[in-house]
């Protein structure tokens, strides 16, 4: 070769090798290296075709001819052609005139001033990852072996360079992504090296470390953790190392600026550098239990809360059912001979027990609904048979008050869905509550009726009425009126509590007023599912009507 | 009601003092049992009409004799009156489930009680 040639080559190299080694978009740095290596070798053309692996087809990259639009559409199969068959073999081609091969076809070859041609493999690591074409060099001077052996070296210059843009993209996005998983996973990750330096770790960990400036990176692992699990984390991280295996452990971290400290489960998993050989450290996971444990409490409270009520119920019935059981054969062996003072004695034992009965079952309604555990069995039933059951019961307790109950159950909305046996004992409540404060003499009005499309169960009552400022407080536990009345009216107050708590059970409420002349009328309001028009049955609830199953 | 015999099972003596009485009055024959593995011998060995059955009972609790005794081919036709201080809904849908005619909370009406065992012993 002459020096000439020798010296342009010897430049081109120094210069395609610059291009390559300074920072900046690949694809530039191509074009740029085309464009110098058809300047130096005075050629038509110099481009560049990638092999993609998934078509196994080369595509043009880039070229100094061609239009830039074109170069997506370019493609030739591997082993077609020139530069599939260099894409192929792996080995470079000269071609010093093209009318001496059979490529290309006789259509084409006037595109080429000379026949000369030169295609040299990109190799790295033994793989061919694309082609570089120059054509035509001056008309009659054909390419030399020599400036393919340069071509090739630029070739493998290139390819080396392509190969390092795509592993280093593709391990920023592998890094992004692992990025993203270990903030995402919700627990602490702090990995460390055999020496328990730590090597890795995520951002939720941080409130658990003691950190000042967030650097934790390559530190000690003891220098930021709590020195009471110093020992806990030793241990597992020997016993990991040892063992190559997982190990859990359950401890309690104090975490500055909470006052207990944090009941977490620490798990770990042996960290390899390679597939052989021992682990080069260990990865700890931080779990918050707190949650957990949470859940895990309530479940065991409102456990032993149902044993409790079903215990306390039954231990409080059982012997009442002896009693009244006894009592009721008394009654029945000794009846006729009875003086009127022993039958009054009778008569105590029978109501009291009754008495408490009532307080057992209002007791443990009570408790079902602030447990939020009652339910409902619903049947269609009028209100006004309900409310007749009612009357039926407080009638004597009236009639010694002398007080009268008036029933009036014309205007009932017919059957409606509800649960008959608190609704009973709702209209109970009401009924009572209207005995306990009308004065002797006083009267009762029971009704029931419908309105703006809801039925509803009246007592009227013409005793004290309520004072607007405590009406509220009445549906609480135990709270009574303010009037005198209630010195002399017994009981604790959870009537109006449960009768209110029922009706909202169904979707209802309660609606007090006072009545003019005096008196009071409370009002339990139901959703009226009117069911008289027979078309009407078998139609699905609304959605909204409560049936809320006990939960136990 | 003659020659009818029931089988009354709780472990309280109070209460199967006061029930047996009851129903002896009405011409029922009574057998007690004390807790749930008597009542299990107690129904195959007597036969009886009619058993009234407790749920908290020692040994066997009352789900566990139901279940026992629909499951043995020698009791499964003895039909059962649940007697019990249990009031829950759940309670009482779970023996219904299990093969129980019917279920009455104590303390009960004994009228009403009555009425429910003449319907059952009589095949409702």
């Amino acid at each position: 070769m002459e020096k000439v040639e020798a010296d342009k080559l010897i430049w081109l190299t120094r210069h395609v090798s610059e291009i390559f080694s300074s920072p900046g978009d690949l694809q530039k740095a191509l074009e740029a290296m085309v464009d110098l290596v058809r300047t130096v070798f005075e050629a038509e053309a110099c481009s560049i075709m990638l092999l993609d692996p998934e078509t196994e087809d080369l595509r043009l990259s880039v070229s100094t001819n061609i239009e830039r639009e074109l170069w997506p559409r370019i493609r030739t199969r591997v082993g077609e052609g020139f530069a599939g068959k260099v894409a192929l073999s792996g080995r470079p081609l000269l071609v010093r005139d093209i009318s001496e091969t059979p490529y290309p076809e006789p259509e084409r070859r006037h595109r080429y001033k000379s026949g000369s041609f030169m295609c040299a493999p990109m190799k790295v690591k033994g793989r061919t990852i694309g082609v570089v074409n120059v054509t035509n060099g001056k008309a009659d001077e054909p390419f030399t072996r020599e400036q393919l052996d340069v071509v090739v070296s630029l070739a493998n210059l290139v390819a080396l360079a392509i190969e390092n843009v795509r592993l280093l993209t593709g391990t920023e996005m592998m890094t992004r992504r692992l990025r993203d998983v270990l903030e995402g996973i919700g627990d602490g990750v702090i990995a460390v090296d055999t020496d328990g330096e730590i090597v890795l770790h995520n951002e939720v960990v941080l409130p658990y470390l003691s950190t000042e400036g967030n650097r934790c990176l390559g530190r000690p692992l003891n220098e930021v953790i709590p020195e009471k699990l110093h020992p806990v984390f030793r241990e597992l991280l020997e016993r990991t190392l040892a063992e190559r295996d997982h190990i859990h452990e359950e401890v309690e971290w104090g975490v500055r600026g909470s006052v207990n400290p944090i009941p977490v489960t620490l798990s770990t998993t042996p960290l390899y550098q390679d597939m052989r050989g021992r682990p080069s450290g260990v990865v700890f996971v931080i779990h918050d239990m707190t949650v957990n444990h949470k859940l895990y409490e309530l479940k065991r409270i409102d456990e032993a809360k149902n044993s409790f009520l079903a215990i306390v119920s039954h231990e409080l019935r059982t012997p009442l059912t002896s009693i009244t059981g006894a009592l009721h054969l008394l009654q029945v062996r000794m009846q006729g001979r009875l003086e009127p003072e022993n039958q009054e004695l009778f008569r105590i034992i029978e109501q009291n027990s009754d008495r408490l009965h009532q307080q057992i079952v209002n007791l443990l309604d009570v408790v079902n609904i602030q447990n939020e555990t009652a339910s409902l069995t619903l049947r269609h039933i009028r209100l006004s048979e309900i409310a007749g059951r009612s009357v039926a019961r407080l009638r004597e307790a009236a009639e010694r008050k002398q007080i009268e109950i008036v029933e009036d159950y014309q205007s009932d909305a017919g059957p409606i869905l509800l649960d008959e046996e608190k609704i009973y004992r709702a209209i109970v409540h009401l009924v009572d509550n209207a005995i306990k404060f009308t004065p002797r003499s006083g009267r009762i009005r029971v009704g029931t009726g419908c309105s703006d499309g809801e039925a509803f169960v009246s007592v009227q009552d013409t005793g004290a009425g309520i004072d607007p400022a405590i009406r509220d407080r009445i549906f609480g536990k135990f709270v009574q009126g303010e009037s005198p009345l209630t010195r002399q009216s017994g009981g604790c107050g959870i009537g109006l509590f449960v009768a209110r708590a029922f009706a909202e059970l169904h979707g209802g409420r309660i609606e007090t007023a006072n009545l003019e002349g005096g008196g009071c009328e409370f009002r339990l309001v139901l959703i009226s599912l009117n069911l008289q028009d027979s078309s009407e049955r078998g139609k699905p609830l609304p959605a909204d009507l409560p049936k809320t199953m006990g939960a136990g | 009601m003659a020659g009818k015999c029931i089988l009354l099972a709780d472990d309280e003596e109070d209460i199967k003092t006061v029930v047996s009485m009851l129903l002896e009055s009405l011409g029922y024959e009574v057998v007690t049992a004390f807790d749930g593995l008597d009542t299990m011998e107690k129904a195959e060995s007597e036969k009886p009409d009619l058993i009234l059955l407790d749920i908290m009972m020692p040994v066997l609790d009352g789900f566990e004799v139901l279940k026992r005794l629909k499951a043995n081919k020698r009791t499964a036709g003895i039909p059962i009156l649940m007697l019990s201080a249990a009031a829950h809904t759940d309670t009482i849908s779970r023996a219904l489930s299990l093969g129980a005619k019917d279920y009455v909370v104590k303390p009960f009406d004994p009228e009403k009680l009555l009425e429910k065992i003449k319907q059952v012993i009589s095949g409702k």
